[in-house]
């Protein structure tokens, strides 16, 4: 499989806590990596670095192959890394295709060209299997719908990486389904990446190819979905081998 | 023959739920119903004279208000408004008059100066991440402190001929404030609605957090409304100057909260990314007939304020209870 993103002893500290300890990773090409860890495991800070809210302490980022630096999200969103987050990052008052084409309008002779973006909007959704009118507000969509509208958006306009922080908390149950499916589907159909951060094993564990666990900063596995099980992975989130390994955490307190 | 009578009916509720669902609509409907009592009830309110001169009057402070209504938008708030218009008023008076500048420089220079303060107001808020009610209310005081220090409190008068001509001049028999209010809107209107840059305005006023992760530059952003702002409250400071024949340190002041209100009435948001220049054009008339009513009943100034204060307090509860009302869908 041909690899999109790797990183290399990514570590961030704030004040004495160590945050994010050396990870080092690879994602390829049609892969769903599940990104599972208990809370203040660094899931947050690695996504968050990976998206160019803030730059990593010390190791690097390769992007196809080459080393890179974000020096804000929209520069990392330039490069083809988007994120979704649990709560939808669209602009509740505002249509679905001016959220759509948010920060990569089509523009008609200096003007905002609105009928053109409504109609790729809806052809572009209606690809991934979403039937929705262009004009509905984000505010009046249920949380599934709006994940919908985001992941619509980041198969569209050809994202490398995805990252989905949590994008199925909150749901209801058919709602789940149908953004698993929906993740399915990008991964078939574009050539991305796809990391999804979760809390919940049952909700991974059917679509990710491989699983990554994070405890307190550090990666502790990395093992493909079929060679791994939810109970090594729930003792590996609540570090119970890891513990019995020994690891030293105060070193930098 | 039913069916058809009760497709008439669906198609008139739904066209009249799309009508209502719309704040502008409903805000252009208060204000027909206002006009339509008054006219009734005071015969003098509805003379072309009278008219002229609500609208005259409103027109400085409904500029205002649009500027206000950009920064509203885009999630700011800017206290400041009413001093830059007393500054940029007195400045335009002080260069015309102590340095002998000509008339259009003097004019130029005076809104630079609004632009200038809003930049400020601009830096504060969005580089320097002060809140935008402390930022602006501080610099409020600097602006009225500038025009104190400089002037010690006396107006200035004898300004030069011609000037006039800006707050007191006729077009078709229509005052040029008038014109201006217009021809503002207009320009408003399409850079909200058909720019990107105003698009933006409403993204980061909607959500400052997605609009960083779509990659827009939202400090940038958030300095351009409040530039926007200083310019518009700058122009109306001069134009003020001319309609007044002389200029007064605190003149335009008591316009910040009505700048406020007038927005809110017309449908924006006091929490961001909502409303329409239309709709600020409604509100800022709504307030200048409003005023009207009340000279024209002979009630006392002292209860204009008192009752500004209450449709001030109106406005922003009928915003917060849209607000309550969104998040509960």
């Amino acid at each position: 499989m041909e690899e999109i993103i790797r990183t290399e002893n990514l570590t961030k500290k704030y004040d004495t806590m160590v945050a994010l300890d050396n990870v080092s990773f690879v994602a390829h090409k049609k892969e769903i990596i599940g990104l599972v860890g208990d809370n203040g495991a660094g899931k947050s800070t690695l996504i968050n670095i990976l998206v160019g809210l803030f730059p990593p302490d010390e190791g690097k980022i390769f992007l196809d192959g080459r080393e890179v630096r974000f020096t804000s999200p929209g520069d990392a969103r330039k490069r083809g890394i988007e994120i979704v987050y649990q709560f939808s990052n669209l602009i509740e008052g505002m249509p679905i295709y001016k959220n759509f084409f948010m920060g990569r309008e089509i523009i008609n002779r200096g003007i905002l060209d609105n009928k053109a973006m409504r109609k790729e909007s809806e052809y572009a959704l209606d690809e991934i299997g979403i039937t929705k009118s262009a004009d509905q507000l984000v505010e009046e969509l249920s949380g599934g719908q709006r994940q919908a509208v985001s992941l619509g958006r980041a198969f569209h306009f050809g994202t490398k990486v995805l990252l989905l922080d949590e994008p199925t908390t909150g749901l209801s149950l058919k709602e789940v389904d149908r953004t698993l499916n929906r993740i399915k589907l990008i991964r078939d159909k574009a050539n991305m990446s796809i990391i999804f951060v979760t809390h919940n094993l049952r909700h991974i564990m059917p679509i990710a190819d491989r699983i990554m666990v994070l405890y307190h900063g550090e990666k502790v596995l990395d093992k493909e979905t079929k060679h791994t099980n939810i109970a090594e992975l729930t003792k590996m989130i609540t570090a119970r081998i890891k513990e019995e390994e020994h690891v030293d955490r105060t070193k930098y307190i | 023959m039913g069916d058809s009578k009760r497709t008439a009916k669906s198609l008139g509720k739904k066209f009249l739920a799309s009508i209502l669902s719309n704040d502008e609509n409903v805000i252009l409907i208060v204000f027909i119903v206002i006009i339509g009592i008054v006219s009734a009830i005071l015969p003098k309110f509805r003379t072309s004279y009278n008219i002229l001169i609500v609208i005259r009057q409103f027109s400085l402070i409904t500029i205002v208000s649009m500027g206000q209504a950009v920064v509203l938008i885009s999630g700011g708030f800017d206290l400041s408004v009413g001093n830059i218009v007393a500054l940029t008023n007195m400045a335009v008076a002080y260069m015309m008059v102590f340095q002998g500048w000509p008339i259009w420089l003097s004019v130029i220079l005076a809104i630079l100066i609004g632009t200038t303060c809003g930049i400020i107001n601009g830096l504060l808020v969005a580089k320097i991440k002060i809140n935008p009610l402390i930022a602006t209310l501080a610099m409020g005081w600097v602006y009225s402190g500038v025009v104190l220090v400089t002037a010690k409190g006396w107006p200035i008068t004898d300004l030069p001929k011609g000037f006039d001509v800006l707050g007191q001049g006729y077009f078709l028999g229509i005052p040029l404030p008038i014109y201006f209010l217009i021809v503002i809107a207009i320009i408003l209107t399409i850079f909200l609605s058909k720019t990107i840059s105003g698009r933006y305005l409403y993204a980061i006023g909607g959500s400052e957090k997605s609009s960083l992760l779509a990659g827009l530059n939202t400090s940038n952003l958030r300095m351009l409304s409040y530039s926007i702002c200083g310019t518009l409250a700058g122009f109306s400071g001069v134009v003020l100057a001319s309609r007044m024949g002389s200029a007064q340190a605190n003149a335009g002041e008591p316009w910040t909260l009505p700048t406020v209100a007038a927005a809110v009435i017309g449908g924006v948001s006091l929490f961001g990314g909502k409303g329409k220049i239309y709709g600020v054009l409604i509100g800022g008339a709504i307030l200048g007939v409003i005023n009207n009513i009340l000279v024209l009943m002979k009630i006392s100034s002292y209860w204009q304020t008192l009752i500004s204060g209450f449709i001030l307090l109106f406005a922003v509860s009928i915003d917060a209870i849209r607000k309550r009302r969104e998040l509960l869908i």
